[in-house]
């Protein structure tokens, strides 16, 4: 059931931090979807990703006060959440959440309810078309979690040298995206 | 840098992605500071990844929305207000003579409940405390059964064959136990006995694919899966784990190889 009020971010943050329920529930109708596929990028498992995603509700219960809007909007405040519990469970329940060892798309179940858009998949099948060294480190630095500082060690390479291949990584799955919209 | 390099480098992709450390998180928000532009370009740069987001959501059933409300519902519930008793003495009336071995008994019990008070609420927090650890292990135990589950039906395929893997000379006794679907090409490996590998080296499985040897990618070390899933391989002949520096390598180091099966 959708929420028919529409709330400014400002008013939303306010009534989060207010622990309204409407708002949570507003919250969900909203951005589950999207935190949902961001989940999925990491977990490849579409059952998983559900159990994931009422964590991430439930950080974003525990620490909204926490949330500063001059720093990030709230949704990529939630997206870093999403990611971080997503990484968290990976590493929790001993699996390696990489390119490689990821399910196929074709592999999410069919009871994802209204419009499993398999276009959410793209974000794995976009870093694999990166460069290799671009590649490796956005896999280790987005989808397993590790800092720059330990990419660099695990690699043997400097830290600045990683810092670029990131950020150009980055840009590049960014012009992926929008040339292939 | 100026803001114009500083903006297309990719630095505002990596802070909104949290992949900055501090040092990158600091220049962002001095960059932010010094430079109008650079702000306007994060928060445009999150609005459009916002955009994309919510146009490509992956749905979940509807009884999940349900169930998360509910479980919020529940944290809201365990959430408890310290209500704070009134220290603030002075603004009261001033009390008279004869009535301040009353006010002192008053200021005597008030510290007590305010100690009560502390006391009950450490015991709620070490509680509530306890309860969230419990939860969180009953989740791992409910993900070990299902992970357990789903690879016994794995196992049980009639398409999937066993391809066991027996210690080389001189590492007898050593086993390890590939499950392989050749049909969808799914390669799943089963520690029987490795030992543990020493500090800095992993163990890597490899495929042998028309006279090649193939990566089948990297065994990370734990106890919680019986099943680990490896890189799919086609047409794979063999099967072998060999000792590599940890990362893995190129090509299996032939003297470290350990175990070794025909598919």
């Amino acid at each position: 059931m959708k929420q028919a009020e529409q709330y400014t971010e400002a008013q939303l943050v306010s009534l989060l931090q207010a622990r309204k329920q409407e708002a949570f529930a507003y919250l969900y109708d909203h951005y589950s979807g999207a935190l949902n596929a961001i989940i999925y990028a990491v977990v490849g498992d579409a059952t998983v990703a559900e159990d994931v995603l009422q964590e991430v509700f439930i950080r974003i219960f525990r620490k909204i006060e926490l949330y500063d809007h001059s720093k990030s909007r709230l949704y990529t405040w939630m997206a870093q959440i999403a990611r971080n519990a997503a990484i968290d469970w990976m590493r929790k329940t001993g699996n390696q959440p990489s390119v490689v060892n990821q399910k196929a798309p074709e592999d999410v179940p069919t009871q994802a309810s209204t419009s499993f858009n398999p276009d959410t998949t793209d974000v794995r099948q976009w870093i694999a078309q990166l460069p290799k060294p671009e590649q490796q480190v956005v896999i280790l630095a987005y989808l397993e979690g590790l800092t720059q500082e330990e990419i660099s060690q695990l690699l043997q390479t400097p830290l600045g040298t990683i810092k670029s291949r990131v950020r150009s990584g980055l840009v590049k799955l960014r012009t992926m995206m929008q040339v292939n919209r | 840098m100026n803001a114009n390099e500083y903006i297309n480098s990719g630095a505002i992709e990596a802070y909104i992605h949290g992949l900055a450390d501090e040092a990158d998180i600091a220049q962002q928000l001095e960059m932010e500071g010094r430079y109008p532009e650079v702000r306007a370009a994060r928060m445009a740069l999150e609005e459009q990844l916002e955009q994309q987001a919510l146009q490509m959501p992956l749905a979940n059933p509807a009884a999940t929305r349900e169930r998360i409300l509910n479980a919020l519902k529940e944290e809201k519930a365990h959430t408890t207000k310290v209500v704070t008793m009134p220290t603030d003495l002075k603004a009261a009336p001033k009390p008279i003579r004869w009535f301040r071995t009353a006010l002192a008994a008053s200021v005597l019990l008030l510290m007590g409940s305010v100690l009560l008070n502390f006391y009950f609420y450490s015991q709620y927090t070490d509680f509530s405390n306890r309860y969230e650890e419990l939860s969180a292990r009953q989740n791992v135990l409910a993900n070990k059964a299902n992970a357990m589950e789903a690879s016994m039906q794995m196992i049980k395929s009639p398409q999937v064959q066993p391809v066991v893997m027996q210690g080389v000379p001189g590492n007898a006794g050593m086993m390890a136990t590939v499950y392989y679907d050749k049909s969808t090409t799914d390669v799943y490996l089963m520690v029987n006995n490795l030992p543990m590998p020493q500090k800095g080296k992993q163990y890597q499985l490899w495929a042998q694919v028309d006279g090649q040897m193939v990566d089948a990618g990297l065994l990370t070390w734990t106890d919680d899966v019986a099943l680990i899933k490896m890189s799919r391989i086609a047409n794979a002949q063999a099967f072998a784990i060999s000792l590599e520096p940890e990362g893995g390598s190129k090509v299996p180091t032939l003297t470290e190889v350990k175990v070794l099966g025909k598919a």
